[in-house]
């Protein structure tokens, strides 16, 4: 099973291919295809992760300092004496999110194949989802740093492709630019850090930076490359400040969303925090400097979720505070709390997006203020989107996100970051509040757009059957991971991070606390939402006439104004003045004046050309052979016996020279 | 026998002649008659020369039996146009003939 691993990404990139050149001939345009190999990759990725999770010992052969990993590797270039390799490493992590990717993009497949059905450029759909999933596994299963950079700069092209595929809207096409230039922002970074991590260790495999070099690092080194290493992850995983680009990235079409938001993407730069773990904790600085980056990103967005009245942007704010769980849980030392998150994150997100694609799909708006009351019209995806709204906001023990939320919760508390904590577990309370808003907003309640209302339908089975597997796994997959099949065996934590733990004689009164808080968050979130959406008392529409200033902060994208005020800065500015410098000076005075005098000397040429060429010489010559032309007619009398008469002249002339007359 | 001065007298007397008939007449077919002339003077010249200066010898006699052939088929040539030009123009006068006029 392992040992045929690579097929996992290599066969998703050859569908995609295969869509792409040949789709128009084939059936569905090609999409079998890429539904076909997901599915096959799923099953491969299953059997991976049960091989992983039943004889660890027997398959994954090598010991790294993140844990056991199996690893398999093919020479691509050699350079000097440095080989570079193409190779699949797979260790606990890259099994369950191989499972996590292969899941998803199955899904999202089968999803689209109802909710694209007659749009425009349908093959093409699919040779690019196939595109984005192959890249998402080239990176998880990479065992070097190029080959993770590969996958990583892949997954961006795709992610363009597919957030602009409706590119004939100005809006998708500027949310594609967007997100790719915003992520190639922190790719910069990311770039640099994978460069100096090459340079510092002179080796660019997984496995070998990891089991020995990494103590080589210097303090100060590790954190520079850590730092820059985060760049990219926050780019890819829009925390703050490269957030930016994801609630543009909405305009995608709704599955691709759920494709970004759960399995590719911005689990990517969770992942790569994973993936270099041992990197960040070598470097106190950093991981202070990613906790409190996550932090504060899962704060900002909860806020801003709370005034978004388009469901899909209450969806991507609360993807980029999710993340901001899982980069605080890295901060904080605890990749597995992290990970654990992605995990089950990747289920509930992609059921949410899922779900509200089909109430999209149903009443044709964004917009939640014109739904209402959808769930009598569409039950299952009113039921299914329950379960991931009991899984966002952690609802105790049957909800898969309760299990990682309290993990994540409970390294923050651990590690006695006591704001870290607060800020944390007030966000969950925000969670909460805006999560339920938008679940009464949309199925609860009494329709607000009676036309749509009556519009409205379930969606049909394609939709349907992702909806309810996603929704079992939102439930489930907590306690699966949690009592089951422990997801601290196939991720263990750093050694240090259990040292510490187990010393701490607090933890299980601590547990208690975060429990207690993680409680306190979703009771006060629940009646608040309830209170303010169902009752109505405080009435929103009052509170947010009551606090303007609150109201309209929340909604401001201050970090798209100061990016636009920064290009204005930068760009823009100096290249008006440019401009203005250009036309003033270079075109109006060098330009013109070259021009000027090109024409007054020019002006000098034709006086001489018209006056002295011309007149004197062009036609003087014509003149000259005009006057000598007429002359001489007159000797053509065209009367033979003259010409006769000058021949005779001549030929006496000739004879009398010939007998010497003239001396 | 008369001196050769005598027979070059003849033919330039005739040669003049032919000349000034060639010349002064306005009648085309007078013209050729002129030509006629000079190309008699010529043989004279050629049967004469012939006889002072090579006796014996055909070749001067021989030329003005040639020149005698190229006449007749002159003479062919040159009716044959002078009438073509009157068919043409309805006139032999030489000075009516004048398209060539610069």
């Amino acid at each position: 099973m392992l040992d045929h691993a690579y097929l996992i990404p290599l066969l998703p990139l050859a569908a995609s291919v295969l869509i792409l050149f040949f789709g128009r001939w084939l059936p569905l345009e090609g999409a079998f295809i890429g539904i076909a190999v997901a599915a096959w990759g799923l099953v491969h990725a299953g059997f991976i992760l049960g091989a992983v999770y039943l004889h660890p010992v027997d398959v994954l052969v090598h010991e790294g300092i993140t844990g056991r990993y199996f690893e398999m590797a093919r020479d691509w270039f050699t350079v000097g004496n440095f080989r570079m390799e193409l190779g699949v490493m797979i260790d606990g992590m890259a099994a369950m999110m191989l499972v996590v990717v292969t899941l998803v993009s199955f899904l999202v497949q089968v999803y689209s194949l109802g909710y694209q059905h007659g749009k425009p450029r349908f093959g093409r759909y699919y040779a690019y989802l196939s595109f984005f999933t192959a890249a998402m596994l080239i990176l998880v299963v990479s065992n070097n740093l190029l080959q993770f950079f590969i996958g990583w700069e892949l997954m961006g092209v795709s992610s363009y492709l597919l957030i602009g595929f409706e590119f004939e809207r100005p809006a998708a096409a500027y949310a594609s630019r967007k997100a790719f230039i915003t992520t190639r922002v922190g790719d910069l970074g990311f770039y640099a850090g994978l460069l100096l991590l090459f340079t510092a260790l002179g080796t660019a495999n997984f496995g070998i930076i990891s089991a020995e070099h990494v103590r080589a690092i210097g303090p100060g080194l590790a954190t520079a490359i850590a730092l820059l290493l985060f760049c990219g992850a926050a780019g890819k995983s829009a925390q703050l400040p490269l957030h930016v680009w994801l609630p543009d990235a909405m305009e995608g079409p709704t599955p691709v969303s759920a494709l970004i938001h759960a399995a590719t993407m911005v689990a990517a730069g969770v992942f790569l925090l994973g993936r270099f773990s041992y990197i960040f904790e070598l470097s106190p600085i950093a991981q202070s400097v990613v906790a409190w980056t996550g932090g504060l990103t899962a704060l900002g967005a909860a806020l801003s979720a709370i005034t978004a009245t388009d469901i899909k942007k209450v969806l991507a704010y609360s993807t980029i505070s999710q993340l901001g769980y899982m980069v605080l849980a890295m901060g904080v030392g605890d990749h597995q709390a992290g990970m654990f998150h992605l995990t089950t994150h990747a289920f509930f997100k992609a059921l949410l997006f899922l779900g509200a694609g089909s109430v999209i799909h149903s009443v044709h708006t964004n917009e939640m203020p014109l739904m209402g009351g959808l769930g009598k019209k569409m039950p299952v995806t009113f039921i299914t989107m329950s379960c991931a709204w009991l899984a966002i906001i952690g609802f105790p023990y049957i909800s898969s996100g309760f299990y990682s939320k309290e993990a994540i919760l409970a390294a923050v508390y651990e590690k006695h970051q006591y704001v870290l904590f607060a800020i944390a577990g007030f966000t969950a309370f925000l969670t909460t509040f805006y999560m339920t808003r938008l679940m009464i907003l949309t199925f609860i309640g009494t329709p607000r757009d009676a036309h749509r209302f009556q519009h409205a339908h379930e969606s049909g089975p394609t939709m349907t059957l992702p909806l309810s597997l996603l929704a079992v796994l939102s439930i489930v997959s907590g306690f699966l991971l949690h009592y089951i099949w422990p997801f601290a065996k196939l991720v263990p934590k750093a050694a240090e991070v259990v040292a510490e733990a187990s010393t701490d004689a607090a933890s299980e009164p601590g547990h208690l606390v975060v429990l207690g808080v993680s409680l306190a968050a979703l009771a006060l979130g629940l009646i608040g939402a309830y209170a303010v959406y169902v009752l109505g008392s405080p009435n929103p529409k009052r509170l947010a006439e009551r606090f303007p200033r609150i109201y309209t902060a929340l909604g401001t994208r201050y970090f798209d104004a100061f990016y636009l005020k920064l290009v204005d800065v930068l760009c823009f500015k100096p290249a008006a003045f440019l401009a203005a410098f250009d036309y003033e000076v270079v075109d109006q005075f060098f330009v013109d004046g070259v021009g000027t005098i090109g024409r007054f000397f020019s002006r000098v040429k034709s006086w001489i050309d018209d006056h002295i060429v011309d007149g004197v010489l062009v036609n003087g010559f014509g003149w000259v052979a005009l006057k000598v032309g007429a002359g001489l007619r007159s000797v053509q009398t065209g009367v033979v016996q003259n010409y006769l008469l000058a021949a005779a002249l001549g030929v006496f002339a000739l004879i009398l020279w010939a007998v010497g007359a003239f001396g | 026998m008369l001196p050769l001065f005598g027979y070059t007298l003849v033919s330039g007397v005739l040669v003049s002649l032919g000349l000034f008939g060639a010349l002064a007449r306005r009648n085309t077919l007078s013209i050729l008659i002129a030509i006629e002339l000079i190309f008699n003077a010529a043989n004279i010249n050629l049967v004469a020369f012939n006889r002072y200066l090579h006796p014996g010898q055909p070749a001067g006699q021989a030329f003005a039996i040639f020149v005698i052939a190229l006449a007749a088929a002159e003479a062919v040539v040159g009716l044959a146009l002078v009438l073509t030009v009157y068919r043409q123009f309805k006139t032999v006068l030489s000075e009516d003939l004048n398209l060539l006029k610069g």
